[in-house]
């Protein structure tokens, strides 16, 4: 199911990109080459390639990737979304079940401390950002928590913005020292 | 100067009380980080970017050296007591690497892959030595539409190798071109893909892009699999080394790894994960212990860890020489260099002596750290495997955000990396892998100026990729692989298990 709905997002990105590139001015008649022929190859590349993946998603019967013959009979490693990507034996993703609150609420609090990063603070934002992303993920120790919160969040404020010299948001409360 | 005395002129800046530290720090906090499970090589470099930012150009490489390689080792060490491969070149170490754990033997797994590396890592450096050299003046005279099809056939290389879908690495690539082109076209001033943001006339910074890729993709995909029970790591019981019998068992492997991973490593084509497969194989074809394969062949890890690491070295060939990154882990220092307004390629051993050399010096430096560091604290590493994996997360999340804020200071750029880290655990979710992604942002704009000025060359004749020969020859062979895999794949289907 995912694979169907992101090949049409793929499609769709194919689109956006030709549109774009197609909108891009072809450049005054000294350039053999302006700034619109290099996005419209990748366009086009990328229409083809897009093409045939919905075509493959949508076909009857459709698996979520074979397995490669290399690693088949290798374990599909749990999840493994560093590196160099979903090879290793089936779509990753798709063989349990995804706890879509856990998502939802990860990114709500991702977007939070983003927002509150500058008038907050660098240490205060993240000791609260960190707390609550140990709670999204099922952490029920709320002292320890805060704690090691803290304890990261002006262990870095230290090195960085005092010993290494690259400006962090201040915030309200401003440490003396 | 001769290579000799280059290579003495760079050990006199490595080995500086500052660098010798930077070196130590280096190798340290990627292992420290490399060992965290789900972060590869290039999780663990995105993570410490900002860490060298303070440093000189030639310090900060000293420390990445070490990252670059502490990171690599870090990332066995999961495979091996966890059974997570940081990428997929360590999936041949899973294979042999965590039943040997399991049988108690990780001592003598982890040991063997130190051991293979590092063995492996220096054979490679002093190869690369005295290769590098000799490819940057070849590489000088390589034109610009030949420039152009080396850089085609690196992206269908890599995108053919890796994943399982030809067709979704080449939509992950393309998505990375387009990615590369957006901002203000540094030939004409004209701003392309922007959609009117202002934000967006400096183009997306891929620093951005790949910390919201492997890092901030990686704790969604935690949060996602929250329910799921984790793996207790195994314990390393007894000590850590091998026995005799382990050695001559390990050594020809070692050897033969390095034999794979060197030359693969090197092409602009190649990356790390097909030698380690072919390794793989080879060991267990060539084994006198066939039956313990699968179940802790020693060969098993020797082998596949040492063409990994002669691998990563090998890819420097091609990244300092060519400037075309063939790894994700080489996107990330390609990335790097362009931070410090260094462009590797033809003109680097020129015009950065001095940052080169001590770059290559650093490599002998870190190898022999990574082996004098690791054996003995292999023991303090596998402690971070039981950290919570909650806390672990909010840690990644908290350095994700501190490293693209401290280098941009720009809490835009923020969002960006989390929109990516959406996006990247989506791709991974729908089996689109991720590094041909990052591979197209950062080697895209190098390709787009060697596509016009071939064509600036050629008058606007669009046909002078195939007409010149040499750059005929390269896309025929881009072409082969990328129709090889296809063909082969439909041959050998019926054997297959469907799905």
């Amino acid at each position: 199911m995912t694979q169907r709905i992101v090949s049409l997002g793929f499609l769709a990105a194919a689109v956006v990109v030709l549109a774009q590139a197609f909108s891009i001015p072809q450049g005054n008649g000294y350039q053999a080459v302006g700034p619109r022929a290099f996005p419209l190859l990748v366009g086009v590349g990328l229409a083809v390639v897009s093409v045939i993946g919905v075509v493959q998603a949508f076909r009857p019967g459709a698996a979520p990737g074979a397995a490669p013959a290399v690693v088949s009979g290798a374990d599909a490693p749990g999840e493994d979304t560093s590196g160099e990507g979903a090879s290793g034996g089936g779509a990753p993703g798709e063989d349990g079940e995804t706890h879509w609150p856990s998502v939802l609420m990860l990114l709500g609090a991702l977007a939070a401390y983003a927002l509150l990063l500058v008038p907050a603070g660098y240490w205060q934002a993240t000791t609260v950002f960190f707390v609550a992303v140990a709670r999204v993920l099922g952490s029920r120790r709320l002292v320890r928590d805060v704690l090691a919160g803290l304890v990261l969040a002006l262990a870095t404020y230290f090195l960085f913005d005092r010993l290494l010299g690259i400006t962090l948001p201040p915030g309200l409360i401003r440490l003396a020292f | 100067m001769d290579v000799l005395g280059n290579l003495l002129d760079g050990f006199g800046h490595a080995l500086s009380l500052q660098n010798l530290l930077l070196a130590m720090l280096g190798v340290t906090v990627g292992t420290l980080v490399g060992v965290l499970p789900g972060l590869g090589p290039a999780t663990t470099i995105a993570l410490l970017l900002p860490l060298t930012f303070v440093f000189d150009p030639v310090g900060a490489f000293v420390m990445f050296a070490g990252i670059y390689y502490g990171g690599m080792y870090g990332g066995s060490t999961t495979a091996i007591l966890l059974n997570i491969p940081g990428e997929t070149a360590s999936i041949p170490t899973t294979l042999e690497g965590y039943p040997m754990a399991r049988r108690g033997r990780a001592g003598a797994a982890l040991a063997t892959a130190a051991i293979g590396s590092f063995v492996a890592g220096t054979i490679s450096t002093v190869v690369i030595t005295f290769l590098a050299p000799g490819m940057s003046n070849i590489a000088k005279l390589i034109q610009p539409a030949e420039y152009f099809s080396i850089m085609v056939l690196a992206f269908v290389t890599v995108t053919s190798l890796m994943g399982d879908s030809i067709v979704r690495g080449l939509s992950s690539l393309f998505i990375g071109l387009t990615i590369g082109m957006v901002g203000i076209d540094r030939m004409t001033g004209q701003p392309r893909f922007a959609f009117g943001v202002p934000e967006l006339y400096e183009g997306l910074s891929v620093v951005a892009v790949a910390v919201g890729l492997f890092a901030v993709a990686e704790a969604v995909s935690t949060a996602a699999a929250r329910h799921r029970p984790a793996q207790p790591p195994v314990t390393v019981a007894g000590r850590v080394g091998m026995t005799r019998e382990d050695w001559r068992r390990s050594w020809r492997p070692w050897l033969r790894g390095t034999l794979f991973g060197l030359p693969i490593g090197s092409l602009p084509a190649g990356g790390a994960e097909l030698p380690t497969f072919l390794s793989y194989n080879v060991e267990k074809r060539l084994s006198k212990h066939k039956e313990e394969f699968g179940q802790g062949a020693i060969e098993g890890v020797a082998g596949p860890e040492a063409a990994n690491n002669a691998a990563f070295s090998g890819v420097l060939v091609p990244l300092l020489t060519l400037g075309i990154p063939t790894s994700a882990t080489a996107s990330m220092l390609l990335i790097a260099f362009q931070i410090y307004n260094v462009q590797p390629g033809p003109q680097l051993f020129d015009q950065q002596p001095v940052l080169v050399w001590t770059l290559i010096a650093s490599l002998y430096i870190g190898n022999v750290m990574l082996l004098v560091l690791n054996l003995p604290l292999i023991r303090v590493w596998v402690k971070l495997l039981s950290v919570p994996p909650a806390l672990l997360t909010a840690a990644i999340l908290t350095f994700a955000t501190l490293g693209v804020y401290s280098i941009s200071q720009s809490v835009f750029e923020v969002l960006i990396a989390y929109g990516f880290g959406l996006l990247g655990w989506v791709l991974h979710r729908a089996g689109y892998p991720v590094a041909p992604l990052i591979l197209g942002a950062v080697l895209g704009p190098l390709m787009e100026v060697q596509f016009r000025r071939a064509l600036a060359f050629s008058e606007g004749d669009p046909t002078v990729f195939v007409t010149r020969p040499v750059s005929l020859v390269i896309l025929l062979i881009a072409v082969a692989c990328l129709v090889g895999p296809v063909v082969v794949r439909r041959r050998t289907k019926p054997a297959l298990p469907a799905g």
